[in-house]
This record gives C-alpha cells, sequence and structure tokens, in this order.
C-alpha cells in the first residue's frame, strides 16, 4: 500500500469546504438530543461541558493535522502503513470501515425514529432507510465533487432552520442558568463525555486530507468548522435549557425538537413537521461522507470498485435497519457507538503521535 | 481577364452538345428537372444550364443571358468569362463537379467542343426577414431574432459586434448531408478549454444530418439523461451577444434560428435580457419574483398533497374549515384529485401552443376558467386546489425559459408523487434528489450550479441578484474566462468630492 | 445507467408504500376543542371529556358537533366519545382545552401527560379553567355563540394575553412551569354569566391544582413580575380630597363617591424580584411603570406638573395596596404564583431545593413593593 496518494487536479477541493464538511460531520440527529444529554450529567452548566469538549478537539485537531502534515500527501491509512506495516494497517482500515457503517446505521435508525415518532406513525423503517440511502448512493456515485457539493448545498439549505427558534429565544427565562457551577466538576466532566458522541464525525480529516487542493490553509475552515458546531450545539443546548424547565428537558428525548414546536406561519402552522423533513439535509451529509469514506478505505485497501463497495455497504445497513426498531435497541447502538468512538476518534490520534515523531527521528538519522 | 480557378483536367469534356445533354441527364438525378437551353452565338452553339428552382432567374436574364447575346467577339470558355463579369465565375471540366455545382444553384454555361463548362453562382436561397423573436418576448431592448439563413445571422452578429476578436470558427456537422456550424466567441474572453471541449464534441459527432441546432444539443449534451436542459437555446440576437461578450461561445447551425449558448448555469435560466436595462433594482426584483415562482411551481400542489393526505396539523386553524369543507365532497384521494387537475392544465396548455394563436388564447382562458369552475361544482376538485394548481400553472411560466418552465413543470409530477405517497418525507427526498442531480449536473464541463456551487460570491451580483451596473466590474468568474476584468473599478469608483 | 440501476428501488419504495395509511383531511373528526371534567357517577371517580371536533360531512348543516365521552383514563374517554363520530379523532388541532371546577382542583398534569407524549398535539395550545364543568362551557358555547363558534373562546383568551393581562397560557408554558421549582402557573377563569362565556378571572395553581382565584387586574399584576409589558389598560382610583382644586367640573358631584378613577395605559412596564435577605426570606420587588393617561372618572384640569407628582405618587400608593393583598391572597392560598422561589434557589448554589422544602418557606416570605410611577402623556389635553 502506497504511503502518499496522488489526487488528480480535477478531484481535489478547496480547503475553504472543509469547513461545511467538518461543521456538516459533526451536525446531524446528534444535535437533536444533545440538550438533554448534556443536562442530564451536568444540569443547566451544560454549556461548560460544550466548552470543554471543544478545547479537547480542537487540541485533537491539531494533533491530527501535524500527524497528516508529516508526509507529503498522506491519509491515516498512509501513516498506518508507515508506521506499523501494510498488514496492520489494513487491519485498522476494516476497522474503521466497520466503525462506520455502525455510525451510519446509528445515525439512520436515529432519523428514522424521530420520523416514525413526530411524523408518519405507520412508516415502514425498511422503506425510510431506502430512501436514504439512495440519496447517499447516487451522490456518492458523483465523485468527491458531487459530496463536496451536496454536504455545502444542504448545508445552505438547512440554516435557515435557526430563524425559527426566535420565538423559544424570546421565550427563554434566563433564571434558569442560574446559580452558575452548581454541579461538581466530576459532573461537568461527566456532561463532556456525553456530549462527545454528538462530537464526533471530524475524524474524516484523516481521509478526505489528501483531497485538499491548498492544505497550507486547511487549519482555519477545519477550525472554524469545529467552532460552528460548538456555536449550534451550545445555541441548542443553552436555549432548550432556558425554555425547558429542568423537569421538561429531562424527560423529553429530542429537546431541540420541542423548542420548533412553538413556532408558528400563516402558511404552515406547524413548523416542526417541516423542519423534521428538512432534518433530512441536516442529517444526510455525514451519512454521504462516510459512505464516501468506506468506499475510499475499501478501494485502498482492498482495492474494491467504488461501486461494489457502495452497494456492499448500502445493502448491509438496509438489512440491518429493520432489527432496530426499539427505542432501547437504539439506545444501545448509539452508547456503543458512542463507547467505540472514544477509542478511534478521541485517544487514538494521541497515541499515533509520539510513534509519528519517533519515526520522523529514525527517519533523519 | 480576370483570374480563373483552374481544376484538374479530366477526360470528361470536350463533348458535343447533344452528347452533353445526355450525359448530363444521366447525371442529374432529378433531370426532368434540369433546364437546358441552347443559344445560337455566332456559329457557335452555346448550352445555358441551370435547375430553375436553384437560381434566380431574374439574375440569369439580366446578367447572363443578356451579356451573352450582346457578346461581339467570338464565343469561347475565356471570352464568356470575360464578358460576363462575375465573381463566382468558375471553370469546370468534370461532369461530377458540374453536378454538385448544378444542386448548390450554379448556373452552368457551356461551348460546343470545349473542354471547360463555365458556372456562376446565381442561387437563391429562400429565406425570411428579420422578425421580432417569438419564444422569447422581451418588452425593453432589441427584439430581433435569428432566422433561418446562417448566412444572415453571421451578417447580424458581426453587425452587432464589429471586432477582430470576434471567432467564427467553421465546423462541417453530419457525415451524409454535412451542415455549416459556427463556433463564434471572443479569442480574448472565452475559456480556450471550453472552445476546444466544444470544438471537439461537433466535430467527433457521427450523424446523418442535422435538421436543426437542438439535434446538435441532444448529441453534445453533458448528461443526456437528465430533463434539465444544459444549453441555452435562444433566438435573440441580443442574448447571444450578451453571452459572447461575458465570454460564453455560441454556437449556430445553418437551417436553425437559434443560438446555442454554452457553459450555462442553472440560472442562466432564469435570466431575461431586460435585465440589464431595466433599474437594477426592478430587475432584482424581478429576478427574486422569477426565482420564487420556481419554488412555488414546484413544492405548491405538493405541499397540498401532504397536507390533505398525511399532516392536517400543517394547515392553519382558519383555513382548516374551508379545507376540510370542500374536500369533503372530493371523492378522490388527494393525490388523484391533483393529477387530474394538474392533468387538465397541462392538456390545456399543449392545446393552446398546437392551435393558432387566437384559438388557443380562447382555448385557455375558457378552459381555464370553464373547466375549472366546472370541476369544483362537480366535487371533482377541492376549490383551493383549483388556486393552488392555476398559481403554480402561472409561476411555472414566470420562467423566462420556456424550456425552464417545462422543466420544472414536469419536476413537479415525481415530486406529488413522492408527497402522495411518504408525505412529507417523501417530498423532501425528493428535494433532495433534485439537489443532487443539479450538483452532480455539468455543462460543457463547467458545474451547473455555478456559481452557487462551487461558490464564488463575485459572480453572484450577476447569477442571483443585479448591483448597479457599475459594480459589476468582473466578468463571470466561474467560467474562468481569460480576460476577467471588465473596467476597471478604482478609476470607475473615483468621483469628485461635493463642490470640489 | 448508474441511475438506471436505482430504478427498481424506486418501484420498490412505491409498492411497500401499501403499509402507509394515510389520514385524509377529510375523512378525520379533528378535535378543536376539549373540556375535562372529573364527575362521581355510582361512588367512582370517572373522567367526563367534552370534545368538539370539525366533522367536514358536506350534508350537515354544522361542521361541529359535540361529543362526550367517559371513562377511567383520559384515553378511554376519548375512545369512548370516538363512538359516536363518523371518524377517528385526532388530537393535531386542539386549540383549547378546558378544565372543569373539579378536575382542576385535583390536579390536571394527569390530564395533559397524554398531551405532552403525543407528537401531534401542537404545544401552543391555550389552557383554560372554568368554575363550572367544562361541558357547561363548552354547551354554551356550541348553542349561544353564532360566529365562528370554535374560535370564539380562543380569541377571546388570546386578546387578554397580548394585552399582557394574563399570562403565557399555553401547553407548553403551563407544563414548564407546574414542573419548576418555586414558581406556579396562572390560568384564566372563563364562566357563563348571561348566558355567554366570560373571562371572569384568573385561576392561580399550586402546582398542578387549582387553589385559589384572582381578578384580572391581579394577574396583570402578577405578569408585570415576570415579563415586560406595553400597551395594558389599567384602572386605578384615587383618593379625592387630594384633588379638589384641580377637578374641573361645575355640576353636582355624586356626592358619596370619594375616589376619582384613572383609565390608563401601560406605556411600558417591567419588575423585578430581588432577594434583600435570603435567610430571612425578605423580597423586594422593584416595578417601573410609564404609563398614558386616557381618562378619569370627574373631569379635572391638570395644571401643572405638580399635580402629575401627585397622581403619580397616589397610583404608587394603589398599586402598592393592591401587591400587598395580592400577596397575601397568594400566600393564604399557598400558591407562589409571583416567582419568590426561583429567585430564592438560583441564589442558593449547590442546594438542591425541592417544591415541597420552598412551599414550607414561602408562607415565612416577606415581600416589600417598591412601585416607581411616571405619567408621560395626558392626551391632547392638559
Amino acid at each position: 500500500m502506497k504511503i502518499n496518494v496522488q489526487i488528480p487536479k480535477g478531484e481535489q477541493f478547496r480547503s475553504f469546504y472543509m469547513f461545511f464538511i467538518i461543521a456538516s460531520m459533526q451536525l446531524g440527529v446528534g444535535l437533536i438530543g444533545i440538550p438533554r444529554i448534556v443536562f442530564m450529567e451536568a444540569g443547566h452548566d451544560a454549556w461548560i461541558s460544550i466548552l470543554i469538549a471543544y478545547l479537547y478537539i480542537a487540541l485533537l485537531l491539531f494533533v491530527m493535522l501535524y500527524i497528516l502534515r508529516q508526509y507529503e500527501n498522506a491519509d491515516i491509512l498512509g501513516v498506518q502503513a508507515d508506521l506499523f506495516g501494510s498488514f496492520i494497517s489494513k487491519v485498522l482500515g476494516t476497522v474503521y470501515i466497520l466503525y462506520f457503517i455502525f455510525y451510519i446505521l446509528s445515525t439512520l435508525v436515529t432519523y428514522i425514529e424521530i420520523i416514525m415518532v413526530f411524523v408518519l406513525p405507520d412508516s415502514n423503517a425498511f422503506v425510510l432507510g431506502c430512501m436514504l440511502l439512495i440519496i447517499a448512493i447516487y451522490t456518492v456515485f458523483g465523485g468527491l465533487k458531487a459530496v463536496v457539493g451536496v454536504t455545502f448545498l444542504f448545508f445552505m439549505f438547512s440554516t435557515w432552520l435557526f430563524v425559527l427558534l426566535i420565538q423559544p429565544i424570546r421565550q427563554m427565562d434566563f433564571l434558569n442558568f442560574l446559580p452558575v457551577m452548581d454541579k461538581e466538576i466530576i459532573d461537568i466532566l461527566r456532561g463532556t463525555i456525553a456530549a462527545s458522541y454528538t462530537f464526533t464525525g471530524f475524524e474524516i480529516l484523516f481521509f478526505i486530507y489528501p483531497f485538499v487542493a491548498n492544505k497550507e490553509k486547511i487549519g482555519k475552515p477545519v477550525f472554524l468548522g469545529l467552532s460552528y458546531f460548538t456555536f449550534v450545539a451550545l445555541l441548542a443546548t443553552n436555549i432548550a435549557i432556558g425554555f425547558l424547565s429542568p423537569a421538561q428537558l429531562e424527560r423529553r428525548i429530542w429537546a431541540v425538537l420541542n423548542l420548533f414546536k412553538i413556532q408558528t406561519s400563516p402558511i404552515i402552522e406547524r413548523l416542526d413537521y417541516v423542519v423534521i423533513a428538512e432534518w433530512m439535509m441536516v442529517a444526510m451529509p455525514k451519512v454521504i461522507l462516510l459512505m464516501w469514506c468506506i468506499s475510499y478505505i475499501a478501494k485502498r485497501i482492498y482495492n474494491l470498485s467504488r461501486e461494489t463497495s457502495v452497494y456492499t455497504s448500502a445493502s448491509i445497513l438496509l438489512i440491518l435497519i429493520p432489527f432496530f426498531n426499539e427505542h432501547f435497541i437504539i439506545q444501545r447502538l448509539i452508547d456503543n457507538v458512542s463507547r467505540v468512538s472514544y477509542g478511534i476518534v478521541y485517544i487514538y490520534p494521541f497515541l499515533l503521535l509520539p510513534l509519528v515523531l519517533l519515526k520522523k527521528k529514525t527517519r533523519k538519522k | 481577364m480576370r483570374p480563373v480557378k483552374k481544376r484538374a483536367n479530366q477526360a470528361d469534356l470536350p463533348l458535343s452538345m447533344d452528347e452533353f445533354e445526355n450525359k448530363l441527364e444521366t447525371e442529374v438525378l432529378n433531370s426532368q428537372d434540369l433546364s437546358f437551353t441552347v443559344y445560337k452565338q455566332e456559329n457557335k452553339q452555346v448550352a445555358v444550364f441551370y435547375i430553375p428552382y436553384l437560381v434566380d432567374s431574374t439574375k440569369i436574364e439580366q446578367q447572363v443571358l443578356n451579356n451573352l447575346l450582346d457578346m461581339q467577339t467570338e464565343c469561347t470558355a475565356d471570352s464568356i468569362l470575360s464578358e460576363i463579369p462575375l465573381s463566382s465565375g468558375e471553370q469546370v471540366s468534370s461532369i461530377r463537379t458540374i453536378r454538385n455545382k448544378l444542386t448548390e444553384g450554379y448556373v452552368g454555361l457551356y461551348v460546343e467542343q470545349e473542354n471547360q463548362v463555365i458556372m456562376y453562382e446565381l442561387g437563391k436561397t429562400e429565406k425570411r426577414a428579420l422578425e421580432k423573436a417569438e419564444t422569447e418576448s422581451v418588452v425593453v431592448g432589441p427584439l430581433i431574432a435569428f432566422t433561418e439563413s446562417l448566412e444572415s445571422n453571421l451578417n447580424i452578429i458581426n453587425w452587432r459586434m464589429n471586432t477582430p476578436d470576434l471567432a467564427m470558427e467553421k465546423v462541417e456537422v453530419g457525415k451524409r448531408n454535412p451542415k455549416e456550424t459556427r463556433i463564434i466567441y471572443l479569442k480574448s474572453v472565452a475559456n480556450e478549454t471550453d472552445v476546444n471541449t466544444m470544438r471537439q464534441r461537433l466535430s467527433d459527432l457521427e450523424i446523418d444530418m442535422v435538421e436543426d441546432i437542438h439535434i446538435i444539443k441532444q448529441y453534445i449534451l453533458d448528461s443526456s439523461t437528465s430533463i434539465f436542459a444544459q444549453f441555452v437555446s435562444s433566438e435573440l440576437v441580443d442574448r447571444s451577444m450578451y453571452a459572447i461578450k461575458s465570454g460564453k461561445i455560441i454556437v449556430m447551425v445553418e437551417d436553425s434560428p437559434f443560438a446555442l449558448i454554452a457553459p450555462s448555469t442553472l440560472f442562466s435560466f432564469f435570466e431575461s435580457t431586460e435585465d440589464r436595462y431595466f433599474h437594477w433594482t426592478l430587475s432584482m426584483f424581478v429576478r427574486f419574483l422569477r426565482f420564487l415562482a420556481a419554488f412555488v411551481t414546484l413544492l405548491l400542489t405538493p405541499m397540498y398533497v401532504v397536507a390533505t393526505t398525511y399532516h392536517y396539523e400543517l394547515v392553519p386553524s382558519q383555513l382548516l374549515v374551508s379545507l376540510g369543507e370542500s374536500r369533503s365532497v372530493v371523492p378522490f384521494p388527494p393525490l388523484i384529485e391533483v393529477f387530474l387537475i394538474e392533468l387538465v392544465i397541462e392538456l390545456l396548455r399543449e392545446a393552446g401552443a398546437r392551435l393558432p394563436t387566437k384559438v388557443g388564447q380562447t382555448i385557455g382562458i375558457v378552459g381555464g376558467v370553464v373547466v375549472g369552475t366546472a370541476a369544483v361544482q362537480a366535487g371533482i376538485s377541492s376549490n383551493i386546489l383549483i388556486i393552488l394548481v392555476t398559481m403554480s400553472a402561472l409561476a411555472s411560466y414566470a420562467t423566462p425559459s420556456y424550456v425552464m418552465g417545462n422543466t420544472i413543470r414536469f419536476v413537479r409530477f415525481p415530486l406529488f408523487f413522492l408527497a402522495g405517497f411518504y408525505g412529507i418525507i417523501g417530498l423532501m427526498f425528493g428535494i433532495c434528489l433534485l439537489v443532487i442531480h443539479l450538483v452532480r449536473l455539468e455543462s460543457l464541463g463547467r458545474p451547473y450550479l455555478a456559481p452557487l456551487y462551487p461558490l464564488r460570491l463575485a459572480d453572484f451580483n450577476k447569477a442571483f441578484y443585479r448591483l448597479p451596473e457599475q459594480t459589476k466590474y468582473k466578468r463571470f468568474l466561474s467560467y474562468r474566462p481569460k480576460d476577467k476584468q471588465l473596467f476597471n473599478k478604482e478609476r470607475a469608483a473615483k468621483r469628485r468630492d461635493i463642490d470640489e | 445507467m448508474r441511475t438506471a440501476k436505482l430504478i427498481p428501488l424506486f418501484i420498490l419504495i412505491v409498492f411497500l408504500q401499501a403499509c402507509l395509511e394515510t389520514t385524509q383531511i377529510e375523512k378525520l373528526a379533528i378535535i378543536n376543542s376539549r373540556g375535562v371534567d372529573l364527575i362521581d357517577e355510582g361512588g367512582k371517580r370517572m373522567i367526563e371529556t367534552t370534545l368538539i371536533p370539525y366533522i367536514f360531512d358536506p350534508r350537515a348543516p354544522d361542521m361541529t358537533s359535540l361529543l362526550t365521552g367517559k371513562g377511567r383514563t383520559i384515553k378511554q374517554a376519548r375512545v369512548e366519545a370516538e363512538k359516536q363520530s363518523p371518524y377517528p379523532l385526532v388530537p393535531g388541532k386542539i386549540n383549547i382545552e378546558f378544565y372543569g371546577k373539579e378536575a382542576a382542583e385535583s390536579g390536571i398534569l394527569p390530564f395533559l401527560n397524554t398531551h405532552v407524549r403525543d407528537a401531534p398535539v401542537s404545544d401552543i395550545m391555550q389552557l383554560a379553567v372554568t368554575n363550572q364543568t367544562a361541558r357547561e362551557i363548552l354547551e354554551i358555547e356550541q348553542q349561544s355563540v353564532e360566529l365562528n363558534r370554535t374560535k370564539y373562546l380562543q380569541d377571546l383568551i388570546s386578546k387578554e394575553v397580548e394585552k399582557g393581562t394574563l399570562p403565557r397560557i399555553t401547553l407548553q408554558f403551563f407544563t414548564r412551569l407546574v414542573q419548576q421549582v418555586g414558581i406556579d402557573p396562572i390560568l384564566p377563569v372563563i364562566d357563563v354569566v348571561n348566558g355567554k362565556p366570560t373571562l371572569t378571572g384568573a385561576a392561580v395553581f399550586q402546582e398542578d391544582k387549582y387553589v385559589g382565584n384572582i381578578s384580572v387586574k391581579e394577574s396583570f399584576m402578577a405578569n408585570l413580575l415576570r415579563q415586560r409589558l406595553r400597551g395594558t389598560p389599567i384602572d386605578v382610583g384615587v383618593p379625592r380630597e387630594n384633588y379638589l382644586g384641580e377637578i374641573d367640573y361645575k355640576g353636582k358631584l355624586t356626592e358619596n363617591e370619594d375616589s376619582i378613577y384613572l383609565s390608563l395605559m401601560l406605556h411600558t412596564g417591567k419588575g423585578k424580584i430581588k432577594i434583600v435577605d435570603a435567610d430571612s426570606l425578605a423580597f423586594k420587588a422593584d416595578i417601573t411603570m410609564k404609563l398614558d393617561l386616557l381618562e378619569t372618572s370627574i373631569p379635572m384640569n391638570i395644571k401643572s406638573e405638580d399635580t402629575s407628582r401627585k397622581f403619580e405618587r397616589d397610583i404608587e400608593k394603589y398599586f402598592v395596596r393592591e401587591y400587598e393583598n395580592l400577596f397575601a391572597k397568594l400566600q393564604e392560598v399557598n400558591s407562589d404564583a409571583l416567582g419568590l422561589g426561583r429567585k430564592y434557589i438560583t441564589s442558593r448554589k449547590g442546594s438542591k431545593t425541592t417544591n415541597k422544602e420552598w412551599m414550607e418557606k414561602y408562607q415565612d416570605a416577606k415581600m416589600e413593593f417598591d412601585i416607581d410611577v411616571t405619567i408621560v402623556n395626558f392626551g391632547a389635553i392638559d
């Protein structure tokens, strides 16, 4: 396996789009639940937990970029191949594929569950899964250009949803945030850990890095993307805390959707339905990008054709989706995926860093 | 004597007059069409032959026959050439070439026992005069439209844009019946890659013949499965001129009054030449209106299906009563109801377009009013739906491009079927697919959604809104024109201070 | 080509959609108003629910009809009521919900539970209490109000909310306050007066239990402590003997009237509760009101700034008295509608004060009112 990858100029994209890729990977269905998840641990100091998560991830992204910059044009697979050899790299690549498949699965089933609870109670999870996967497959077959474009446009087309938060903001009760630092530090850190599932997604950087045309400028959009998501998460959490009473927030699984429920318009009275449908544009870029990643890794380590890997992973997902039809099974899936993500996403890059540095030193000698 | 082109001598000639006539008649396919007259001049026989409907007979009389009969010198090929001083005079010696020339509208003169035939081009092509554009109607600005004659089209272009920079490359398209096709662009502005791509695509074409530019268009599309038109085709000279000026390429073919403008973006279909002539606030307003109209066309009836089939919660409480009341008499599910009414509208549109203008208008109005009212009274449709369908049909005609208007109306059908099948989620699924499709689409290798994706904020001034012309000092950058600057911003922005 | 491969999947979707049940708008009985009562039936406590749904029958003269059902749970009662309806009853458009006196006194949270859980139910549904039974109100509404009857009550209440005399009364806001420690909700009371539904006052709650009645003006005063208000009409009485010099009325005055009544409009007003001393539970409310004078019960000649100041002082005194009465009333029924507890809890870091603990303390709370009134406008005459 080659360490550095050659990307033709036509397939590269400008670093500017990294902002949307990172932000879109982190946005998604997780955002809907984040207020409650963090609130359960950190109480109304949830915003501190989120800020701590932000700082940690900013450091992590710095490390990830540092590792990638040691090579000419490598992705994580190349780095692993350089450090551990081809075989172990393949094993690790497979781990990534599996992780991504389950990550997609957790995203899809959560979104499907939301649709079934809020909009279409009689709908069929399999059909909904089919529709969502068609969107992903259709985009991935358009190549990375289309993947990036769809990510970008979906991001743009769904940003207007924030406008609908005006009404809940006006009804916020700021007394809900007092007293500050009500909880222990340990609770706040626990809140940070709870938020981590929602924050994952930036690991895409490890795979998409070689495709960026002007790499020297990649830092700014990546950090801005993370900051954007943090801002959104803070916004959602704080509005939820201010708008809902603690007892309400503890019981609402999808607190963010509750915020949209009081907004009306003269033409469409219940905008929460529109929001849930529109959320497809928030949730899908993640699935699309991960699907692209899977096909990219499969091509790189097994030399599988893009079509084969996409169709295979889509079929696997489609078969799995109907089995995750109960709320608690879905919760267990999410818990497990986030547990794996602690290792793969939050700790692994820090383990990699000394090895890369060591390798660099020996190479110099 | 004028220098004339000499052709390679072949053994076809000389012949006696009868032999020549026979030979010509066997060669020329529609021999009964050939007019072959023999004149006696001095002691020589001179044959004048042509195909009557291809030549201008008054010209023959005035310029050929008069001169020929007045000739004082002895009649030979050379003397005829010098006595009848028409610039197109040629000496031809092969029967086959003569045949070809005849079908192109030449007149032949043959002096007995000579080994040359003299041919003059006195063809006449039927063409119509320059007229107003029919399919793209504008209120303000030049109205002149292209015609079927490439010659006069090139003439107009040259007249409108008289610069040595203008390139009009010639490409022959069609195997059996090659037709002259021109690629027209500004050398110093148009992107070379685009020109090369276009040239390549045109010369790679292997088709029998081209009836119209739209045939070529369909062959050189980037994606033939896409319903979205990837090139703007316009009969408005003004529009083509603007395209050339902004660095695009236009393609014209003989016999077609349309120019193909490439590359094009989705947003260029919402442009009208008038936008540039109006005050910018007005044209900005109109531009937004058109985008709004497109959204309305796409989403109005599908939203009706969504609200009445699955999500009654969406309907405002005030409207719920009247909607429910009028729906309650309709025996069909909303999807069928919408489909029926949409079908009626489409039929009216198609019938109106096919019938002569005056009858067509009547059909449109009478049909719309009568069918709509009757449908509501008969309980086939709810009155709210009639309003919605009418609104969305109206909105679809606000798109300046007829093709794009049709496309948008067509795309609505799958959308409301999806809405009928899966409610608001189905509708959203359809919209997502539409967005993805548009992202994947290219026009002449350039992204179709430019400048939205790839994002180029500088181009928004042209594609979405229109600030005053003074702010548009750059060309449409998404197409990477060679010459980016339209004028110097600094110099243009320099102003005098008050009372200076 | 790749697109062509997706076509079978499309067809699959179309076929599988057969499982999706449509809910066509005309084939639903869309509930518009709901009433909940507790009744005694053979010694058993039963829930009776009264529903007004839209039933879209082109032949029926009336689109709305009144359905009632009884049951042990609210769901059961609805199923019972559904037996009288040709179409399934759906709750997505309930705009207003009434609670009879008994039902409200027993606590309304159990009745709301199903609403909160059910996603299609609108969060901006309005809640109201009646001192009669909800059924009576809805029946009266059905019989007496001629014009657009289903919207009548809704507009009656939302008008008051817009003016600021009533706090927000949406389902979302009510459930938020019910479960919030240290603040209790207020809902409007609608009774039948002279055969017409009329807003007679406001109900104060202790958590979700209806415990006492306050007037509309008192509800405004409580609301002023919660949010910034504007455009609310206010009536104030000031002692007449202070203004003998300014009275501009030559005719004979009614003898036994010793107050002058002022009709005012709240220009802007806001109030804030502060803690003076957390341990002794001393609170203080700072309220500022900017008012426009619209009308006086006796024509007056407001010549100088002094008169204006005098008015302001008297209005302040009036409101202090009213606020003290209100506070005493609320303490008596043990309802913290003003939200003192919220202030108290936010000042106690790390303590997990429960509602019960606070309610014990609430009885000992003392409150001072500091009101600052400015009259900004006197109309076109002075």
